[in-house]
């Protein structure tokens, strides 16, 4: 049996906002959790394949208008070549998106055992 | 600042001799529950509490999200949400070796049991 799942919660400052990060690892993917405030409207899952150049994506719940988290959830499975769910719960200000992103690829930079 | 905004919990338990890992989040609104033996996300189900009868009664919406939509992912997810006093919707997440109802129930237990805790 490989090692167990993990949770590695982290935080940063984007514009005037606390970012919230809750990342669970499991074995061959991750779920990402990204909110100011506990609560869970969306949801969205990437994955390679074969068929593609670009990791697939869709959106399980709520507003699928809203593709901020399926492009974050998108991005995260090119870099990790991982299954990725990616939970996206603030506005949806254009300027912030970048910013949260960036924090997240930091951490990932950072501490890659917990992707 | 005191602990992280997501407070969540894990354990792994022993059910039906197969090893079996849950891990519970809660979002605020709503409560993840994963019960995995594959360490991976497989059927993906949420379960909203309707609004409560005069007779107190409960009625429950189960949709799958991801996985197969078979009747037992409903029951469990269904199950699972009678037996957990909270107002917050369930988003369920099981994957499972087999469909044996023991097991399953063990499991059930199991989660039960972590929430409370």
């Amino acid at each position: 049996m490989s090692e167990d799942i993990a949770i590695h919660n982290f935080t940063g400052r984007c514009m005037e906002t606390q970012v919230h990060f809750h990342v669970m690892k499991m074995k061959d993917s991750f779920m990402v959790w990204i909110g100011d405030s506990p609560k869970l409207d969306n949801f969205s899952m990437a994955m390679q394949t074969k068929f593609e150049k670009s990791p697939i994506t869709t959106s399980v719940m709520g507003d699928s208008s809203d593709p901020t988290s399926e492009a974050i959830a998108q991005k995260l499975a090119k870099r990790s070549h991982k299954q990725t769910f990616v939970s996206y719960n603030l506005s949806t200000e254009a300027a912030l998106v970048p910013l949260v992103e960036q924090r997240l690829f930091e951490e990932m930079k950072i501490h890659p055992e917990y992707f | 600042m005191e602990g992280p905004l997501i407070k969540s919990k894990k354990s792994k338990v022993t059910c039906g001799d197969i090893e079996t890992e849950i891990v519970i989040s809660d979002f605020g609104d709503k409560l993840f529950i994963l019960a995995t033996q594959f360490q991976k996300i497989g059927n993906l189900t949420l379960v909203s509490k309707d609004v409560v009868l005069q007779n107190g009664i409960a009625t429950y919406t189960t949709k799958v999200f991801l996985g197969k939509d078979e009747p037992m992912t409903h029951v469990f997810a269904r199950s699972l949400a009678a037996k957990i006093d909270t107002p917050k919707d369930l988003l369920v997440s099981t994957a499972f070796r087999n469909s044996d109802k023991d097991m399953m129930k063990e499991v059930e237990k199991s989660i039960v049991e972590l929430v409370d805790l």
